[in-house]
């Protein structure tokens, strides 16, 4: 493992290596799940399939941490940022799928979807340091891919809706087309959303209609709005899909953007009744998603926000006054006990505190209009930063070291495996042995950048008349920065490729000339 | 199977098309030439002549490392950008570093892998590229146009050559112990267990330097059906593994 970047705004300390225990402990004191499609408590991105890469950087961390970071502490964040940039955007190429126009979430590529585009934006966006009310825009995303390299007609408009219609399956929309998952609402929210950053000219309403009619989803949207009657009264909500009957707190947030951004009005959509069901779902200051979960971080974040569409501005004022201390008071619980720092777990029940966890209490913060004070936002920033991995230009989701997407290198996952559920080890021995190395080949921002200089001072040497040498010297301290670069990133690929090919067939042959020489005295 | 030599050596003859593919429309219509590509460059750089298993273990698809070329690029050709004859499968370091930069200048002339029999003009010695005459401008221009020694170029084709030897001579020793140890009447449990799994190790490790990668697709855009073989000077250097 190479030494960390610190010009590039890596971390100078090791990451804190003890939560890997406690986040398996988390996973087996929660049961892991035979169905991949079946959730595990509150964390929509848990399941057994899952569990194998939370100890991994991910996309949706790096969205997550550059967010967090950016809410955090600005000024700071954009130097780190701008420090990172070239790494990040070599970890963004890494991740993306020319065959199929997708990123993928982890270097399993095994999630390509539109989570995980729509968490690339959210990169780019924070790369840019755009605030969530404005949009990376169409030109600004094809700038990102042609950065990194993705030779794929992403960029145009017919490039997106290509990609979007890709995620068309059933009467709805699917996260990834190559899994056969139901179609959800939460899909068709961030396909939604995705059109919403890459939009420029046209309007909101314009673009997400055009889709919705192209794609003929308008009856998935309203399906998925349902009435049920609780303790004797209507309630309203939406559900993950026209099929099932659960009204559940996230897709009540999605379902609401959705039709806030069709502009479909406040009776059509019954806000009384789905303001009743946002107030039954809270309780001591959280929400649950659905009513046999337990109260969460994110549910609290979309709940509030959902409450704050459907409730006229006096109703959502009182509530805030009223809940104010009982919010606070949950928020803080989900403060991990075993650190002292800044970062949240999900929920009560969960002990690894993750970046998407600790974005959400920035986020519920915000909404409850607190300030933070200095030293809270320095830990909190701290926190993200310290989630970037020099040696992939990622951000782990967890503070444990980056292990199990490196096969069986982790002890930690090994012994929590070992005979306690074969199918999941044969599972993971699966998926390990297929990975991928990553992209150290792709050449980073700076070497382009350097390969685009030399091509311009060939051409002034080409446009200017008699002495050159000023020119010709430019282009020799060019190649020797050039080389130079080159060295480093030589170095690293050659580290790896020994410590994980090489290194394996040495000890290897040293077995087998042991063996050899027995042979011969026998 | 057929593993990748040690080092592949240039062609000694202009590398041959044998895919021909429906001709692609509008923006960015070359893309669906990326399989027939692949498979009429036997998954090698037509420049840096590295494999895609150089870069990726288990197939480069998916990491934007392999990427098409415009031999004439399309900045100032714009009407050739979805010509197949024009149209090579390059790695992203040789892509990236050629920029636009023309066919023909005072320096010297490309040298073009379908029209001119590269063996001729360059050759690999330690892994690096030489040219074959001093003073070739067409060769000096076009190893430093596409950067074929490139440090990083250099130490994967090194790295190449070191597995694959190593990982060759630990099968054929794991597999000679086992052989020995099946016919001795007592039998060194230990030992096999052992030989077994270097045997296994080293064919895992062998595997990955197949010369047709993992991740190939069987499909095109020819109208016909394709060929999917690799071309005949790849497929003459690579080691026959039985």
């Amino acid at each position: 493992m190479p030494e960390p970047d610190r010009a590039n705004g890596g971390s100078p300390e090791a990451p804190p290596r003890l939560p890997a225990r406690k986040i398996l402990d988390g996973f087996r004191d929660l049961g892991v799940r035979d169905d991949p499609t079946e959730k595990l408590a509150c964390e929509p991105s848990f399941n057994r399939y899952t569990a194998f890469w939370v100890l991994g950087e991910t996309l949706d961390a790096g969205y997550a941490a550059l967010e967090g970071m950016l809410l955090a502490c600005p000024r700071e964040a954009r130097a780190v940022i701008n420090g990172i940039r070239p790494a990040v955007l070599s970890y963004l190429a890494g991740r993306f799928d020319p065959m199929c126009g997708r990123f993928a979430t982890d270097s399993s590529g095994r999630t390509r979807g539109l989570f995980a585009t729509h968490a690339a934006i959210g990169v780019m966006r924070s790369l840019e340091g755009l605030e969530s009310n404005q949009r990376l825009g169409r030109e600004g995303f094809g700038q990102y891919l042609r950065a990194i390299g993705a030779e794929v007609a992403c960029e145009g408009p017919e490039g997106i809706e290509a990609l979007l219609a890709g995620c068309r399956a059933g009467d709805g929309v699917v996260e990834n087309p190559e899994k056969p998952l139901i179609p959800t609402l939460t899909a068709l929210y961030t396909a939604s959303s995705i059109l919403w950053y890459l939009g420029e000219d046209q309007s909101e309403k314009l673009g997400l209609t055009r889709f919705l009619e192209q794609h003929r989803l308008e009856r998935f949207l309203f399906g998925c709005l349902k009435r049920h009657v609780v303790d004797g009264q209507w309630v309203s909500g939406f559900t993950i899909h026209p099929d099932h009957s659960e009204l559940c707190v996230n897709t009540t947030f999605f379902g609401l953007r959705l039709m806030d951004r069709l502009g479909v009005s406040r009776e059509a959509r019954c806000d009384k009744e789905i303001e009743r069901f946002l107030t039954l779902s809270h309780k001591d200051g959280g929400f649950s998603s659905t009513r046999w979960e337990p109260r969460s971080l994110n549910a609290t974040y979309w709940g509030l926000r959902a409450l704050k569409i459907v409730a006229p501005p006096t109703r959502w004022t009182d509530f805030l006054s009223r809940h104010r201390r009982s919010i606070g008071s949950f928020v803080a619980s989900c403060r991990n006990p075993h650190n002292a720092g800044a970062p949240f777990a999900p929920d009560l029940a969960r002990y690894g505190e993750n970046c998407l966890a600790t974005r959400y209490w920035l986020q519920i913060m915000r909404l409850l209009g607190v300030d933070l004070d200095d030293g809270e936002r320095k830990r909190i920033f701290e926190f993200f930063r310290q989630r970037f991995d020099p040696a992939t230009g990622g951000f782990r989701a967890y503070p444990g070291e980056r292990v199990a997407l490196d096969g069986f290198a982790a002890p930690e996952l090994e012994q929590f495996l070992d005979g306690k559920d074969e199918r999941l080890l044969a599972h993971h021995r699966q998926n390990t042995e297929g990975l991928k190395r990553p992209p150290f080949f792709s050449p980073d921002t700076h070497t382009i950048e350097l390969y685009d200089r030399l091509v311009e001072l060939e051409a002034a040497k080409g446009r200017s008349e008699g002495d050159t040498g000023a020119i010709e010297e430019q282009v020799e301290q060019t190649w020797r920065e050039l080389r130079a670069r080159q060295e480093v990133q030589a170095a690293r690929y050659e580290s790896v490729f020994d410590e994980e090919v090489l290194a394996p067939l040495r000890r290897g042959l040293l077995e087998i000339e042991e063996i050899e020489a027995r042979l011969a005295n026998r | 199977m057929k593993l990748l030599p040690l080092a592949t050596g240039p062609a000694s003859e202009p590398q041959k098309r044998r895919h021909q593919p429906r001709q692609a429309t509008g923006n960015r219509g070359w893309e669906k030439y990326r399989q027939c590509l692949r498979w009429d460059f036997g998954f090698t750089c037509a420049f840096c002549l590295l494999h895609e298993a150089d870069v990726a273990r288990a197939g480069s698809e998916g990491w934007g490392t392999f990427t098409t070329e415009h031999f004439l690029p399309r900045s100032r050709e714009p009407s050739r950008a979805n010509d197949y004859t024009n149209c090579y499968w390059c790695c992203r370091r040789c892509n990236v570093s050629r920029n636009a930069r023309d066919v023909e200048t005072a320096e010297g002339r490309l040298l073009d892998p379908c029209r001119d029999a590269w063996a001729g003009a360059l050759c690999v010695e330690a892994f690096e590229f030489r040219t074959v005459l001093p003073g070739d401008r067409d060769a000096s221009r076009t190893l430093d146009v596409y950067d074929l020694n490139d440090p990083l170029k250099v130490r994967a084709r090194r790295k190449r050559a070191q597995a694959i030897s190593s990982a060759l001579d630990l099968y054929r020793r794991s597999s000679a112990i086992i052989g020995r140890l099946s016919r001795q009447d007592k039998w060194f449990l230990s030992d096999l267990g052992t030989a077994l799994r270097n045997q296994l190790e080293a064919a895992k490790r062998l595997v990955a330097f197949a010369a047709i990668p993992e991740d190939r697709v069987e499909r095109c855009e020819c109208q016909d059906e394709g060929e999917f073989s690799l071309p005949g000077w790849i497929d003459a250097q690579c080691i026959a593994l039985s």
